[in-house]
């Protein structure tokens, strides 16, 4: 603090910034590894029924985009809020949000289900639901044909993604001209424009879980439901974040830069977001319990029947309580291999969240729990790709924006 | 200690070393730390990085003290509210159990951050052995710039290893020190001066004497009007409704004969107040001079309490002046009786028990009379799916949720349970009665059935009962009752 210790640390822009060569292995295990898993998982589906195939294709898709939607967030807000602990890790997650382009392209098999008329996945986008005449008239589902209709759906994915693909590449590509010219002006701009971008960001995130989620059963609705899906994206963002930072040190790349007390920060905004998801979901829990509304309740109570109700329970321990006392001491946040450790526990309880919204709709809501080889190639088939992605974009780009005016600051950072 | 200890020269208590920047200061400190030095503190202007492992501090144990009271705080929340509501004071909310935990938990959330706050606040006075009214250094003039530009270090004589002379030249070879203080006990008295010592005491009797009052006046009685601080307005010069009107602080009764409020005069309407009797009936008036209805009129307490308050006309007037016209739709021979007749009874429908049809039907309007319109049957579908649906079921076949919910318990085996189900609204009986009858069930209820008169206004009843009637139609129309232009449009629906 103060004038006084004003310190002069630089970062020079060569090696020990950039990704090691054996990464590129790891790109192409991922790509083909990847592709060959999709094939697979779509083999199966043909096999055992396209049903379960759709829904487990859908959760793998949530759960990544929601990692990368997680870094949308947040280097917006970093420039919002003038941070200066994060410019360090800043590079990271502008990389990580650069996977949304990635994840527009694993949207297009669930874009072409809907356009296509196909209501396995989605039950509105069944004519019977909407026309009088049917026997199957569903009012419900017809009163919200105006919004739940595949044209207005597809348009919404289209805006969706171009929100968050500007975002993600305009941050990113004035990041990396400020590498080269070290206009100290770019971090002002880019102040500027991060107040708009955040609250696109809050609009398109919300929307697109109503449209992806929430409408998985068409009669259900819930108003919090976009703030949940966010806790979770900014959850399994920071415990993403965490892990790649931790493996990224493992093999020499950013270790000079990034220290203790950059894990200790991403560690209490994990902490933080532990605890807001746990808040989020109790509140939506609460309200409809407490109303016991038919619509609402309904939503529940699929998923505390058939043995949903242990997936329920593993969420209220596994992502809740076991991680708020295990991130709570400060000597876990400030010791990386103990946090990379819970961060890896919460990504596996992030997909478990995710799987428990999106799964119980298989279906009609009957079929309880299960897990298999489907569910298995969709995350090892997706993550493949996205890894390798990520990998792609990362690839001779330097990790630390070397000539962001605040970089010293966050060398030097200090927790109290 | 080597000093002196008389009243003239005051002890010394410490040493005070100043630097003018705080790197000096922090070198200074790891010294003193290295030599083992351990009541030490240093005093800056700005949070200093470092000072703490520099000084050798050890880590707070606030944290400790915040999540035991934030547990405490949790588990008090838990069992009050398990005590209250559960325990002492049992209470069925929202048809929930008496002790759930969902509800619970925000009050469990917020005792715990309550707690935690506090632990943080009063944790942290306690551990930095606040409010401190007076140091020693505040003594020292030069100390005022502690809160400015000057860096210091303070050593407490009592420390282990100092040594007067020993300890002041360290302190003087520091790099950067501009200045060695000697620290000087406080030299003025520290008892409590006696004036404050007697308004103390005198404060602490005052303050047991309103508990004291409390007390006795929880285990005494008394016949003294209650002490009213706060009047505001909860006494005032207005009349309750069902109030007696008496002289109230010399002011006279608002009127002589002690009420508050003056009834209506029988046989009077208020001016836009008017209903047409039929409309909220569904009995057509046997005569034509009686044929409103004042809401107002008092009838006898048998009648109110036995026999529906709009029908009391019959009792008034002979039934030979009933309108010809006005037949009893199920024909029965119209009992006519005086006006004192039993309150009729339910007619008997299939199920039921037949009950001998002595019992005078009232005159029952036939057809529903209000307009009929297709928004007509719309608003009355919608009213039945809200009200009667529950028990007649969507279709009205006696299926609701409420019946199916019954045969379910039933089939659970609980022993000698019996359950009648809710009159399918497509028998014969049902079908045959007269609208004004539906309209009337529909108001009073009838047997297990509550009446919804309280809850539905007239003219939605009437809506639907026009329902019932469409619903009826389904089953009972024939292609030749549907208007030739409607037929055509359902065949080139191919239907």
């Amino acid at each position: 603090m103060g004038g006084h210790h004003k310190p002069t640390i630089t970062v020079t822009d060569d090696d020990s910034i950039r990704l090691g060569p054996g990464w590129q292995t790891v790109r192409y295990i991922g790509l083909y590894g990847g592709v060959s898993l999709l094939i697979l998982a779509t083999i199966l589906g043909v096999i055992s029924g396209k049903e379960y195939l759709y829904f487990s294709y859908l959760t793998s898709f949530i759960y990544f985009l929601s990692i990368s939607l997680g870094a949308v967030f947040f280097v917006p807000i970093h420039h919002l809020s003038r941070a200066g602990w994060s410019v360090v890790v800043r590079r990271v997650a502008e990389l990580l949000s650069q996977n949304v382009i990635t994840m527009a392209v694993l949207f297009i098999p669930i874009f072409a289900l809907v356009v296509t008329g196909d209501h396995t996945l989605f039950e509105w986008n069944n004519p019977a639901l909407w026309s009088i005449d049917s026997p199957e008239y569903d009012q419900l589902v017809a009163l919200k044909f105006p919004y739940l209709n595949p044209v207005f759906f597809a348009v919404r994915a289209f805006i969706y993604f171009g929100v968050w693909i500007a975002i993600a590449r305009y941050f990113y590509l004035r990041s990396l001209d400020q590498d080269s010219n070290g206009d100290k002006q770019t971090t002002l701009t880019l102040q500027k424009w991060s107040s708009l971008a955040v609250v696109g960001f809050a609009f398109s995130a919300t929307f697109a879980s109503f449209d992806w989620l929430m409408s998985l059963d068409p009669h259900w609705f819930s108003t919090i439901f976009g703030v949940y899906f966010f806790a979770g994206c900014a959850l399994s963002f920071f415990a993403f974040m965490t892990v790649m930072l931790f493996l990224l040190q493992k093999n020499g790349t950013m270790s000079h830069c990034v220290t203790r007390e950059h894990y200790h920060d991403l560690g209490k905004y994990t902490f933080g977001f532990t605890l807001f998801w746990a808040y989020i979901a109790f509140s939506q829990y609460l309200l409809i319990w407490y109303a016991n509304i038919p619509e609402e309740t309904g939503w529940y109570l699929r998923r505390q029947s058939n043995g949903w109700a242990y997936v329920a329970i593993a969420l209220v321990f596994g992502q809740f309580f076991i991680p708020f006392f295990g991130v709570m001491s400060r000597h876990v946040r400030r010791n990386k291999y103990v946090l990379s450790g819970w961060a890896v526990f919460i990504l596996i309880m992030h997909y478990v969240d995710i799987y428990y919204i999106v799964m119980p709709q298989v279906a009609g809501g009957t079929a309880p729990p299960t897990f298999g080889l489907i569910d298995l190639c969709c995350i090892f088939g997706i993550g493949g790709l996205y890894i390798s992605q990520l990998i792609w974009f990362a690839t001779d780009k330097p990790l630390v924006p070397v000539k962001d005016p605040r970089l010293s600051e966050s060398l030097a950072l200090h927790n109290h | 200690m080597a000093q002196d200890s008389n009243n003239s020269e005051p002890k010394q208590i410490g040493l005070l070393v100043q630097f003018d920047d705080p790197d000096s200061l922090l070198v200074a400190c790891d010294k003193v730390r290295k030599a083992g030095y351990t009541k030490t503190d240093a005093y800056t202007p700005f949070p200093l990085h470092g000072i703490d492992e520099a000084l050798g501090i050890k880590p707070t144990k606030l944290p400790w003290i915040v999540l035991t009271l934030g547990i405490i705080g949790g588990t008090v929340g838990l069992l009050l509210q398990y005590t209250t509501n559960a325990e002492f004071y049992p209470f069925i909310i929202s048809a929930k159990p008496r002790f759930s935990l969902p509800a619970n938990i925000p009050v469990i959330f917020e005792l715990t951050i309550l707690h935690s706050a506090f632990a943080v606040f009063f944790g942290m006075l306690l551990l930095n052995k606040l409010p401190m009214f007076s140091n020693p250094l505040f003594r020292v003039p030069e100390f005022a710039r502690a809160t400015d530009d000057k860096f210091f270090l303070a050593i407490d004589v009592t420390d282990d290893k100092y040594k007067p002379n020993k300890t002041k030249e360290m302190f003087e070879g520091f790099v950067g020190q501009t200045g060695v203080i000697d620290v000087f006990e406080d030299p003025s008295p520290n008892e409590l001066p006696v004036v404050i010592k007697y308004i103390g005491i005198c404060l602490a009797v005052a303050a047991i004497i309103p508990p004291l009052i409390l007390w006795s006046a929880l285990n005494s009685t008394s016949g003294a009007p209650r002490i009213n601080p706060i009047r505001d307005m909860d006494i005032q010069l207005r009349a309750d409704t069902q109030t007696q009107s008496t002289e109230f602080q010399g002011r006279p009764s608002v009127f002589p004969d002690g009420r508050a409020m003056r009834p209506r005069i029988p046989g009077t309407v208020a001016r836009g107040e008017w209903t047409d009797p039929v409309l909220l009936t569904g009995i057509v008036p046997e005569t034509a001079e009686k044929n409103v209805i004042f809401l107002q009129d008092e009838e006898p307490a048998k009648e109110n309490a036995e026999k529906p308050a709009e029908e009391p006309k019959a009792e008034d007037k002979p039934a030979a002046d009933k309108p010809a016209e006005e037949k009893p739709a199920d024909a029965k021979p119209m009992d006519e009786k005086p006006a004192d007749a039993k309150p009729e009874e339910a007619k008997p429908e299939e199920g039921a028990a037949p009950t001998p049809p002595a019992e005078p039907e009232p005159n029952w309007v036939k057809f529903v009379p209000i307009e009929v319109t297709s928004e007509t049957i719309k608003r009355g579908q919608n009213r039945f799916n809200i009200y009667c649906s529950v028990c007649h079921g969507y279709a009205g076949e006696g299926d609701g949720l409420v019946s199916r919910r019954a045969f379910e318990l039933i089939d659970q085996a609980t022993p000698g349970m019996a359950w009648l189900p809710p009159t399918n609204l497509h028998t014969d009986a049902v079908i045959q009665q007269p609208d004004g009858k539906i309209f009337h069930t529909i108001t009073h209820g009838i047997r297990k059935m509550k009446g919804y008169g309280d809850q539905i206004p007239p003219e939605d009843r009437w809506a639907i009962v026009t329902y019932v009637r469409a619903l009826q139609k389904t089953r009972t129309g024939t292609p030749d009752e549907i208007p030739a232009i409607k037929m055509k449009e359902l065949e080139l629906k191919g239907q």
